[in-house]
């Protein structure tokens, strides 16, 4: 008898460690290690890294605007601050990468902790009109200060990433530094979604003054979650620059920002694994759809308009209607058939 | 006998409204009292003051011999004051266990120290047992436990507001506003409503609540406090309440007074 329930207990253990996020998340290293083995070329393995620097960007996206229901803008340009002070650093000071990119991963988190606490009194749209101002100015400082930043030639070329005497040189090689980066900020985000933190975010999104009333003080959340976003933004753009090689203001433009905007929409507001998908999607599809160059971009606006007619939730929501659907049909089709 | 509650000279305008007006008021520990008045007499923004999401153009607000009316609402928590909401105050896309986990936000304080914002906060949902089994209490206690992995969105009305009161319950405060509690409730659960409020009553815990539905808060209350356009009319137990004429008179008319 007892024997019997121990085996139960450690079989309900075994399912506990199965069913975690530490699991899973090890198990998707495993598997995603092996893409390089199978990458038909060298442009599909660069592709692979951009595509890990975008997943980075836009789970910061997702803190800001899924959890907390805060529409920044601002996530291009916190990258833009991550990105170019890294390279700054290391072309101009000769700075060790590490030491480069604590500094400028931190200055985007403070700048966006700034503009967080700024912008705490203000909410939805009124933020989108803050963060705009803020993306502007970063450009515009970037485009102008050719002295330091390069201006519109840009910074090039940023160097490829040391740890001591190592260099990461080949695409693969960056992949084998990225993917544990992005899986184990994917499970940084997860694990914010379920804390304390987390569910203040979530239940100041819902019902602000019932969060109020329990004692959710929404100035110090509100800033958090921007600090946040900048401190993922400041990671991708430190990424970026050193997969890339350069930096110039084209690739933090307003675009860019609004492309974030768009994958936390359509990955269902809040939600990691449909914001990680839907990039993945969305960067297969614009890259097969090369041909239709900036008027790409149009579709962006439809996928947006369309999602939130649709389905408000996302793709994640789409995917459960359809399947529903599709359910719902078989079986009414499968009653028509006995009757006959 | 102890006050918990003391409420001095309070007044909130709208405009050239006065809502409330010069209201003085205490509550002794333990006590269930009622707020009752016809519709904009002021009793909801009476509790949005007590609660702190309206701040007092005047007066004082006292809960167990400190001064509260100048701090914000979030911070009233941990004074030990609660409220929950006329319309259900329930986070939608949270589980019902989520939703009396924030409730239990100020079970812990954390302040700004690195070190906790870093570890402590996202740690403590999973590893802190202590509040974990407080909230099923909570819910139990309102008779919402078999709903806990639902959606919040997903229940009914009154188990919503069931939820409401579940999630102010998990700290344990020492004083629960009720704004019309019984608003939109069917008879039966009206009555498990009734049972709640005695439970809570017994373990010590002081109840305000609002209410239009006379009976219900003549059955429970041991002392009332009637408002009409923002002043306080009469203030006594249910029977003195129900023959003072100035109560009837704002309920059913002059003529029914004089009668």
């Amino acid at each position: 008898m007892s024997q019997s329930s121990a085996v139960a207990r450690k079989s309900a253990a075994t399912r506990a460690v199965w069913r975690s996020l530490e699991f899973r998340l090890l198990v998707l290293l495993a598997v995603l290690s092996l893409y390089p083995l199978v990458a038909p070329g060298r442009y599909e393995m660069q592709f692979a890294d951009l595509i890990l620097v975008y997943i980075v960007i836009a789970l910061g996206q997702n803190i800001v605007l899924g959890y907390s229901g805060q529409i920044s803008i601002a996530q291009s340009a916190l990258a833009a601050i991550g990105g170019y002070t890294c390279a700054l650093l290391c072309m101009k000071l000769d700075c060790p990468f590490w030491l480069a990119a604590i500094i400028s991963v931190l200055a985007s988190t403070s700048c966006a902790a700034f503009l967080g606490l700024l912008t705490s009194r203000v909410r939805t749209h009124y933020l989108l009109l803050v963060t705009i101002g803020f993306h502007i100015v970063v450009l515009l400082l970037i485009i102008n200060l050719v002295w330091l930043t390069g201006g519109p030639m840009g910074l090039y070329p940023v160097p490829k990433i040391r740890f001591g005497n190592y260099t990461v040189l080949t695409p693969s090689n960056y992949y084998y530094v990225y993917l544990p980066t992005a899986l184990l900020l994917l499970y940084f985000a997860e694990r914010i979604r379920t804390s304390r933190i987390g569910l203040a975010i979530f239940a100041l999104k819902s019902n602000e003054s019932a969060a109020l009333t329990v004692g959710v003080a929404p100035r110090y959340y509100l800033t958090l979650t921007m600090a946040l976003s900048g401190f993922y933004a400041g990671i991708g753009g430190v990424m970026f620059a050193f997969l890339v090689g350069f930096l110039g203001p084209e690739s933090f433009g307003l675009l860019s920002a609004l492309l974030y905007i768009v994958i936390v929409v359509l990955g269902g507001m809040g939600n990691n694994y449909g914001v990680v998908i839907v990039t993945v999607g969305l960067n297969l599809l614009s890259d097969h759809l090369k041909v239709l160059a900036e008027s790409w971009v149009m579709i962006y606006g439809v996928l947006i308009m369309v999602t939130i007619g649709i389905a408000p939730g996302g793709l994640p929501e789409l995917a459960t209607k359809l399947v529903r659907q599709i359910f719902r049909a078989r079986t009414s089709s499968g009653g028509v058939v006995t009757e006959a | 006998m102890t006050l918990i509650l003391q409420v001095e000279r309070l007044s909130k305008s709208f405009g050239g409204m006065r809502a409330v007006n010069a209201l003085d008021f205490a509550i002794r520990r333990g006590e269930i009292r009622g707020l009752i008045g016809p519709n904009g007499s002021g009793k909801t923004t009476t509790i949005n003051l007590l609660s702190g999401l309206l701040r007092p153009d005047q007066g004082t607000i006292t809960v167990a011999g400190k001064r509260i009316d100048g701090l914000p609402a979030y911070k009233r928590a941990g004074f030990g004051v609660a409220r929950t909401f006329q319309a259900p105050a329930v986070f939608k896309d949270l589980s019902v266990f989520q939703n009396v986990l924030v409730g239990g936000h100020s079970f812990e304080s954390f302040g700004l120290k690195l070190r906790n914002v870093l570890f402590r906060q996202w740690s403590v949902l999973n590893r802190n047992a202590d509040l974990v089994q407080r909230c099923m209490r909570s819910l139990e206690f309102v008779g919402l436990d078999h709903r806990a992995p639902a959606l919040a969105g997903d229940l009914s009305y009154g188990e919503q507001k069931l939820l409401d009161l579940a999630k102010v319950l998990v700290c344990g405060p020492a004083l629960v506003l009720l704004d019309e509690p019984a608003g939109g409730l069917d008879p039966s659960q009206v009555t498990q409503l009734k049972g709640i409020v005695a439970r809570l009553r017994s373990s010590g815990t002081t109840i305000l609540f609002s209410e239009h539905n006379v009976s219900m808060i003549m059955g429970i209350c041991d002392e009332i406090t009637v408002l009409n356009f923002g002043k306080k009319i009469a203030e006594g137990p249910p029977d003195t309440i129900k023959r003072h004429p100035e109560v009837i008179a704002c309920y059913l008319g002059t003529k029914a007074a004089d009668q």
